[in-house]
């Protein structure tokens, strides 16, 4: 037996930049982690090995250096489009790529000897058949049986609140992913939903600001001796390219850390040692609110455009679901409830609740809801909401592998 | 497969998705206009304020009168001027049957002057011109907040309310492919940006791919004390100042300066009239100077050589007092016929502006209009499966999965938005000027071979074509991952990167297939 009456399957929340996997065995709920960093979230990168092999997440961004021509990443930008992306001496569709992160899920969900044969995959609202039959296909090629869709915001507002309940009524989704910005109205009501209007902005997410920190600490960092890498425009073509991209990288993910650090504490103030150099950082979390300023006007005045463009006021919303790891940042939360409603819903894993949501909506739904194979999504059906019950994953039911 | 091909299977698909569906009639008419549309002539609306010059713009593109001009004859319908012959075709609003008519009565049904006051919704008219094979003219009424308080009057006369006219416009430009948008001198010497002032949503589809901008009468930059300065050349200065505010760069690709009556009269001069200026061209220069600084003191003077009747039509319905000037140099120099309308269309700026339409907007034109059908088709699937249930909605979300299908993977609409982000602003995207060119050749603007894409000649070997792509797949990628890079540079490297894919893929292909026919 397959499906939610099984109570084993996986919800698998594919991203432009990061993805991530609840997993239901037997009533029990848990977040897949990276075996390597112990993360929850990997990134959504793939890097075919001379061997033919596929390295995933994490170790593909590691290998990435050594072999910058067999790697692939944000290559759900190029879903649904005709032209192979190439690696090494292959070429491969972006769905092919999309099938190697949910083979990888798969791979990993069954470490336990577990055969998991259903999935539901979320995705953006805008796809229509075209890219949802292709989605559904890669999650058929990935080796799940039983294959269903979800739509993200639809999901996101499914996602347990931090009390562990959602609620009825219209909702704005508010997601500031890694590499793309997206938003959607949702109404939620009774067992129903439907979404009434999307937009978004693939050039706004997470990584923006961290280019903002890393420009701001050319600008302020200081370092001694000088760094003089730290500032080059691109990266060295000489011999000692490797090198220099490391010490690219680094730096990279100090600014990185500095970003993940101020959504915690008011203040970052680090040394990163690189060659015997002493490179010194200070960034408080004021100073990071200017320097993303500019990207956050933009997704308001969209969210204001799409309420207009909906013939919807802000008195109109209940709620402001702020999903997507970027909302970690509690500016981000402030700006929204200061110039757009207070009403504002933040959870405390931002960056896995449309995972989460869909694992919810799954999980609620009566087997004959799901849609089957080459089917439309699921989204098209009215049953999907999830009825609060104990069966669902909550945050505090939800254990983490990794510890 | 061509771009036309692949979009013509697209709607023959989504064609095939929707029928014998009742509920899909509406959507199926849709797909069939679309599809036809591909091989009509692009759409190009001619929108600005009230007597910027909308009418003698197209006069003067076509040599011939067909939009009513003047000063009382304000354009109050929309006039969709397309190939065919010469003839009109009137639309109503209510229903009734169109009308066929003579071109003779075209001034009074387009003015609403004489019998004619049922409610006109557009009217067509049809010319041979060659022109108008590649592009229909949409000349627009204006909007209500342009209208003067002589305009008002004249719609009161007339009985038609200024939100008529407005939404006349409103829907003229809103099913245009592209735009050419005129303004004045007034216009520009405003507070506002040239844009702002017109509404923003009426310029909601326009880019720097479909829409130039124009700043018309020219000619009024004339100082008869001065008569040697070109008052194109203000014109110009004007103009750039324009284009140089960057909300006007992120819509127009280019603002130009023109003189459309000057122009118009290169094209439309008779016999009579070209007789008349030889006879002006024998008078002295400075009296000549003199006589024009005043149109009415031109005209009614007794002191020049041809009769005042042709004076007042050289300068009211021909050429203007800059124009007279103009031809009568020409003339002066023993300039031939031939010589006189190519020197008076070079002067005019029109030929500047009939270049930059047919190079800019001609040159993509399946591409433009195959995105505006694209986008209305996919948002009407869209809002059309969304109202239905069962099989309606089945065939309506695989008709429009037909049509994403094609927008996803066509290779060409991908590099006109990276074209767009380019045109919007070329400095903001913090690429060198190599760079910058490079995006150019990649995007098939130099030509859209392989090779040239690539910045080779197009006998070079696939071999060496396939390395160049690798090598610019590095470089972008380079930029992509560098410490601190601009967003817009990231963005545009991303682009830049999957588009050296492409190449990379049809040289492979190019190299694999010659050493199976070696």
């Amino acid at each position: 037996m397959t499906g939610p009456g099984s109570a084993k399957w996986l919800a698998i929340d594919f991203g432009t930049c990061y993805s991530c996997a609840v997993r239901s065995l037997g009533g029990r709920f848990d977040i897949l982690s990276d075996p390597i960093e112990h993360r929850y979230v990997i990134p959504s990168s793939v890097l075919r090995t001379p061997d033919g092999g596929f390295l995933i997440g994490h170790e593909a961004e590691d290998q990435r250096l050594r072999w910058p021509d067999r790697y692939q990443g944000e290559f759900k930008r190029e879903f649904g489009g005709a032209n192979p992306l190439p690696m090494g001496d292959r070429e491969f569709t972006p769905e092919a790529l999309v099938t190697e992160i949910l083979r990888y899920f798969k791979r990993e969900a069954e470490d336990g000897g577990e055969t998991i044969d259903a999935v539901v995959l979320t995705v953006p609202v805008s796809y229509g058949e075209h890219r949802r039959k292709l989605m559904l296909g890669a999650g058929r090629d990935a080796g799940f049986k039983q294959v269903s869709l979800i739509d993200e915001p639809v999901a996101a507002v499914l996602a347990p609140g931090p009390d562990n309940r959602t609620g009825d009524g219209l909702m704005l989704v508010y997601d500031l992913g890694g590499g793309t910005f997206d938003i959607a109205l949702v109404q939620l009501d009774g067992s129903t939903h439907s979404v009434h209007g999307a937009d978004g902005d693939p050039t706004i997410g997470g990584l923006n600001f961290d280019r903002a920190i890393e420009r701001d600490l050319k600008e302020r960092g200081t370092a001694d001796p000088p760094l003089s890498w730290v500032s080059e425009n691109a990266i060295p073509g000489s011999a000692d390219r490797l090198h220099a991209a490391e010490l690219q990288r680094r730096a990279r993910s100090f600014c990185r850390r500095a970003k993940h650090h101020l959504s915690r504490s008011e203040r970052f103030d680090e040394e990163l040692q690189v060659d015997g150099n002493r490179l010194h950082y200070e960034l408080t979390r004021i100073e990071l609110s200017q320097l993303v300023h500019a990207d956050l006007s933009r997704t308001l005045h969209q969210c204001r455009q799409l309420l207009e463009d909906a013939g919807v006021t802000v008195d109109d919303l209940d709620r402001v679901v702020l999903v997507g790891g970027s909302c970690r940042l509690p500016f981000v939360a402030e700006r929204i409830a200061a110039e757009l409603t207070p009403r504002v819903q933040r959870l405390p894993e931002p960056e896995l609740a449309v995972c989460l949501g869909a694992a919810a909506a799954y999980s609620g739904v009566p087997s004959s809801d799901i849609s089957k194979q080459g089917e439309s999504a699921p989204a098209d059906k009215p049953a999907l909401r999830a009825p609060g019950g104990a069966n669902l994953p909550s945050w505090a039911h939800v254990k983490r592998v990794t510890d | 497969m061509t771009t036309r091909e692949r979009a013509l299977e697209a709607f023959n698909t989504a064609l095939a998705a929707s029928e014998d569906l009742p509920q899909l009639d509406e959507l199926r008419t849709l797909f069939r206009d679309a599809r036809a549309h591909l091989d009509e002539p692009m759409r190009v609306a001619i929108i600005g304020h009230i007597k910027a010059g909308k009418s003698t713009l197209v006069n003067a593109l076509l040599g011939e009168q067909l939009a009513p001009v003047g000063p009382e004859e304000l354009t109050f319908n929309v006039n969709l001027i397309r190939h065919g012959s010469p003839g009109v075709v009137v639309h109503f609003r209510d229903g009734r049957p169109r009308q066929f008519r003579a071109r003779e009565d075209l001034e009074g049904l387009v003015t609403r002057r004489g019998d004619s006051w049922a409610p006109i919704d557009h009217v067509e008219v049809h010319d041979p011109h060659e022109m108008l094979r590649t592009f229909e003219l949409v000349d627009t009424p204006g909007l209500k907040s342009q209208l003067g308080a002589d305009s008002l009057n004249t719609l009161r006369f007339l009985g038609v309310t200024p939100e008529e006219v407005e939404s006349a416009t409103r829907r003229a430009s809103a099913d245009a492919d592209a735009v050419v948008c005129l303004f004045t001198r007034s216009i520009a010497q405003g507070d506002q940006s040239v844009v702002a002032q017109f509404q923003g949503d009426l310029l909601g589809t326009a880019t720097p791919i479909n829409a130039i901008g124009l700043l018309t009468k020219c000619d009024a930059y004339w100082n008869p004390r001065e008569p040697e300065q070109d008052p194109l050349d203000e014109g110009r200065r004007v103009a750039e100042s324009i284009a140089d505010d960057p909300a006007t760069s992120r819509v127009f690709y280019a603002v130009l300066p023109a003189a459309g009556q000057v122009g118009f009269g290169a094209r439309s001069l008779s016999p009579e009239d070209i007789e008349a200026l030889d006879a002006l061209a024998g008078v002295s220069p400075d009296v000549l100077a003199k006589r024009l600084r005043n149109a009415t003191s031109f005209v009614d003077r007794e002191d020049l050589p041809v009769p005042s009747d042709d004076r007042g039509r050289l300068v009211e319905s021909r050429l203007g007092v800059f124009g007279v000037w103009v031809a009568t140099q020409i003339l002066r120099d023993r300039g031939s016929e031939t010589e006189l309308r190519q020197q008076l269309w070079q002067r005019s700026g029109m030929r500047a502006v009939e270049e930059l339409l047919r190079s800019h907007f001609g040159r993509r034109a399946l591409l433009i209009k195959a995105q505006t059908s694209l986008r209305r088709s996919l948002d009407a699937s869209f809002n059309t499966r969304e109202r239905l249930t069962g099989a309606a909605r089945a065939g309506a979300s695989a008709a429009g999965g037909a049509l994403e299908r094609w927008e996803t993977s066509e290779s060409a609409l991908t590099e006109l938005e990276l074209l767009r982000r380019y045109y919007r602003d070329p400095d903001a995207l913090g690429l060198r000027n190599d760079e910058q060119r490079e995006l150019l050749r990649v995007t098939g603007e130099s030509g859209s071979h392989l090779a040239f894409r690539l910045g080779y000649a197009e006998t070079t070997a696939p071999r060496k074509l396939s390395s160049a792509a690798r090598e610019g797949i590095e470089h972008w990628r380079a930029r992509l991952d560098s410490f601190g890079a601009d967003d817009a540079t990231v963005s545009t490297a991303r682009a830049m990167v999957r588009a050296y894919e492409r190449l990379l893929h049809h040289a492979e292909a190019a190299r694999n297939h010659l050493e199976l026919e070696a």
